[in-house]
C-alpha cells in the first residue's frame, strides 16, 4: 500500500471522488479535460500462478492531441488524487511507462485523438546481462542492484527487506535481466514488478499479513469504534 | 509488508475458486534434465525453474510455504483504492486473498479488475486433450527427439521406434562435442582433438604432415621411388624411407645399412659383384660339379683341392675349392698370380709351380688357397 497523507484517508473516508492527471515527460501535465481514457494493467505472472516472473505492466491512453512533439519512448506517469466538494490531496503516482506505440485519428466530433500503448520499464530488462561491475558471482541483492543500475531505475526498499537470504548468483552470462530477476524471485516465492514510483519491486506470495475478521456491516465495510476496527 | 484492502461488497462481480491445498514438496528444475527435490507427496508441489537453485534453497522455500494457502478469486470493477498495490490483500465478500493482477481504469471511481489467477488445470476434472495436443503425442511416439539446452551443455538424440533399430545422439559441452551411436561414445572432438572409436574412411586427406590418397599416406615423398632425401611413403606399390631403405611390392630391397643378428637366405647374396649362394662363394656365373661349387669365370685350371685347412702344412690336398676352405682377409694385395677374364671375372690360376699356400685378392677380398 502506498503511503498517504492524512488529509487522503479523511477524504477517502466519506464522500470522494478521483481525479486523474497524466504527465508526459518533456511535454507537459494533461487533465482530465484533454484525457479520453487512461487505464494501466499489472500483473505479477501471466496466466496460473507462477513463482519467478517478471511481467511488464502497461498503459493505455486516449487522449486529446496535444499537437506537440511527443520524444520517442517519452514517459508517461499516471496521477491520481482524492478529492471532495472542498479538497484534493496530494497526487498519487500510478506507474511510470514509456510510450511503445503511437496512433493518431480524427474522432466523431472532429476532435484529433492520440492514442498511446506504453510498457514499463520491465521491458528493458529484455536484453542479455552485461555489466563491468559484476564479473563472477555475487549476491543477490548486488545482482538486483546492478540489474535497475542497467535498465536505470531504482530498487524499492521492501525488496531488499526481503531479500535476507543472501544467495550466491554465478555471472549470468547468456542470460536475459528479465531471466535473472525471475530466478531470483523464485528464491523468495515471489515475482518481480514496477511499483507505482516506477521502482524494482520484489513481491512474494507470502508477504501477506495473516488473515485477520473484523466486525462489518451489510455492505461488508468493517464498523469501526471511535475508528478502530472491531477483531472478532 | 503488505497491507489488507476491505473492499467488502464494492465489487460488481466475484469468482470464487476453490483455495489451493497446503504445498508439501518443492521441485526447482536447474536444467532440462536436473531437478532439487525436497518433501514429500502429502499435498500440492511447487515446481520452479532455476539454474542457480541448491538444496538450501529449496528447503528454504518449503520452509516458507509451510502452512501457506493461495486463494484464487477474480473481482470485477472493484472501488479499489488506488493507494493499493500488487501484492497487497484484498477481503472481498469474506474471501481473502492477494492482488496479484490489477486491470484498472482511470476516472472519477478508479474501479479495478483485480485477481488471484487460479490454476486452469485443476478445474479441470475430465482430462480433455486437445487434437494438437493428441497430435504432438503421436508424434512423440513414433520418433523421439529430444533437445536440451541447458545451462552448461546442449544434447540432442532420436531414438526411432519405426523401422530403423537405431539411436543417435550428440552433446555439446564447454569442453567437448560428442557423438553417440546405441548409447556407446563413436566420437569425441575435446582440445586436445579428435578421437574416433569404430571406421573411419577417407580417400584423401592429411593428419599431422601424412598426406593420405587412395593409395597411399605419404610425407615428403608423394610416390614410390621419390627422390626426395628425406620422408616416408606407404602404398600398395611400396614402401619407402628417404633414399636409405625401401622394399617394393615384388620384395625388392634397398637399404643403405643393415645391421642383423641372423639372416637366412634362400637364393643369392650379391657382394660387389660377388655373389654368395648356399654352400660356396662365387663371381661370374656358376658352374657346378658334382662335389661343389668354385671360383672361376670359365673352365678352371690347374689343379682343383677339396678339405683344405687353414694351416700352414697341409697333411692332405684338397681336390676343390669350396667354401669352406677359404680364408679371406682384407687390404691384402694380389700376389699375381690372378687374372680378370673379359667379363671382369676374376680367374684364379692354379698350377705345380704355385706350391704351398699363395693368397689373391679379388673385388677387396683376399683368397688364401693351397696349390702344389
Amino acid at each position: 500500500m502506498q503511503t498517504t497523507s492524512a488529509l487522503y484517508q479523511s477524504i477517502i473516508a466519506d464522500d470522494h471522488w478521483f481525479e486523474t492527471r497524466l504527465i508526459i515527460d518533456g511535454v507537459g501535465t494533461f487533465s482530465e479535460r484533454q484525457l479520453f481514457a487512461v487505464s494501466t494493467q499489472l500483473q505479477m505472472f501471466q496466466g496460473s500462478p507462477t513463482l519467478g516472473a517478471a511481467v511488464a505492466g502497461e498503459i493505455s491512453v486516449k487522449m486529446l492531441d496535444p499537437g506537440e512533439s511527443i520524444p520517442n519512448m517519452a514517459t508517461l506517469r499516471p496521477q491520481v488524487r482524492a478529492c471532495n466538494a472542498t479538497q484534493q490531496s496530494e497526487w498519487l503516482p500510478q506507474g511510470v511507462f514509456m510510450i511503445d506505440t503511437r496512433e493518431r485519428s480524427v474522432n466523431e466530433r472532429g476532435l484529433s485523438v492520440l492514442t498511446l500503448h506504453g510498457f514499463d520499464a520491465m521491458l528493458k530488462t529484455e536484453q542479455a546481462f552485461e555489466s563491468s561491475t559484476i564479473t563472477g558471482d555475487s549476491t543477490d541483492t548486488q545482482m538486483v542492484a546492478e540489474i535497475a543500475s542497467i535498465i536505470g531505475v531504482e530498487v524499492d526498499e521492501r525488496t531488499y527487506a526481503l531479500m535476507d537470504k543472501a544467495y550466491t548468483i554465478p555471472l549470468p552470462t547468456g542470460y536475459t535481466l528479465r531471466e535473472v530477476l525471475g530466478y531470483i524471485a523464485s528464491m523468495y516465492v515471489g515475482c518481480f514488478i514496477m511499483n507505482e514510483e516506477g521502482e524494482l519491486r520484489l513481491v512474494s506470495m507470502l508477504e501477506l499479513p495473516p488473515e485477520t475478521n473484523y466486525l462489518i456491516d451489510q455492505e461488508g465495510d468493517a464498523i469501526t469504534f471511535g475508528g478502530d476496527r472491531i477483531l472478532v | 509488508m503488505s497491507d489488507v484492502v476491505g473492499l467488502g461488497r464494492r465489487v460488481s462481480a466475484l469468482d470464487i475458486s476453490p483455495q489451493f491445498s497446503n504445498y508439501s514438496k518443492v521441485i526447482i528444475h536447474t536444467d532440462d534434465e536436473t531437478a532439487i527435490e525436497v518433501g514429500d507427496d502429502t499435498g500440492r508441489t511447487l515446481e520452479l525453474t532455476n539454474p542457480f537453485a541448491t538444496q538450501e534453497m529449496a528447503e528454504n522455500i518449503l520452509q516458507s510455504l509451510s502452512g501457506y494457502q493461495y486463494q484464487p478469486y477474480d473481482a470485477q470493477d472493484a472501488l479499489l483504492d488506488p493507494a493499493a498495490e500488487i501484492g497487497d490483500a484484498a477481503n472481498i465478500r469474506g474471501t481473502y486473498g492477494g492482488i496479484y493482477s490489477r486491470s484498472r481504469k482511470f476516472g472519477r471511481l478508479m474501479s479495478a479488475n483485480i485477481s488471484a489467477p487460479h490454476d486452469e488445470e485443476i478445474n479441470h476434472e475430465y482430462q480433455y486433450e486437445s487434437p494438437e495436443e493428441r497430435k504432438f503425442t503421436r508424434q512423440i511416439n513414433d520418433v523421439k527427439a529430444s533437445l536440451i539446452i541447458a545451462n552448461d551443455r546442449i544434447d540432442a538424440s532420436v531414438s526411432q521406434t519405426g523401422g530403423e533399430q537405431s539411436s543417435f545422439g550428440w552433446s555439446l559441452t564447454s569442453d567437448a562435442h560428442r557423438w553417440y551411436a546405441n548409447g556407446q561414445e563413436v566420437m569425441a572432438v575435446t582440445a586436445s582433438g579428435l578421437k574416433v572409436s569404430g571406421e573411419v574412411e577417407a580417400t584423401s586427406g592429411k593428419i599431422g604432415d601424412f598426406n593420405i590418397k587412395a593409395s597411399a599416406i605419404w610425407s615428403g615423398i608423394s610416390s614410390f621411388g621419390g627422390t626426395q632425401s628425406r620422408g616416408v611413403y606407404v602404398g600398395t606399390d611400396g614402401i619407402q624411407l628417404g633414399q636409405a631403405f625401401k622394399v617394393n611390392s615384388s620384395g625388392a630391397v634397398t637399404a643403405t645399412n643393415i645391421s642383423a643378428s641372423n639372416i637366412t637366405l634362400t637364393g643369392t647374396l650379391n657382394i660387389g659383384g660377388s655373389n654368395i649362394t648356399a654352400g660356396a662363394l662365387r663371381s661370374g656365373a656358376q658352374s657346378a660339379y658334382s662335389n661343389g661349387s668354385y671360383w672361376s669365370g670359365g673352365a678352371a685350371s690347374g689343379y682343383n683341392y677339396s678339405a683344405a685347412t687353414a694351416s700352414s702344412s697341409p697333411s692332405s690336398y684338397p681336390t676343390y675349392f669350396t667354401a669352406r676352405d677359404i680364408f679371406v682377409k682384407r687390404n691384402l694385395s694380389c700376389s699375381g698370380i690372378c687374372s680378370a677374364d673379359s667379363l671382369g671375372c676374376r680367374t684364379l690360376s692354379v698350377g705345380q709351380s704355385t706350391a704351398g699356400w699363395k693368397s689373391a685378392t679379388i673385388a677387396g677380398v683376399t683368397i688364401y688357397y693351397l696349390g702344389r
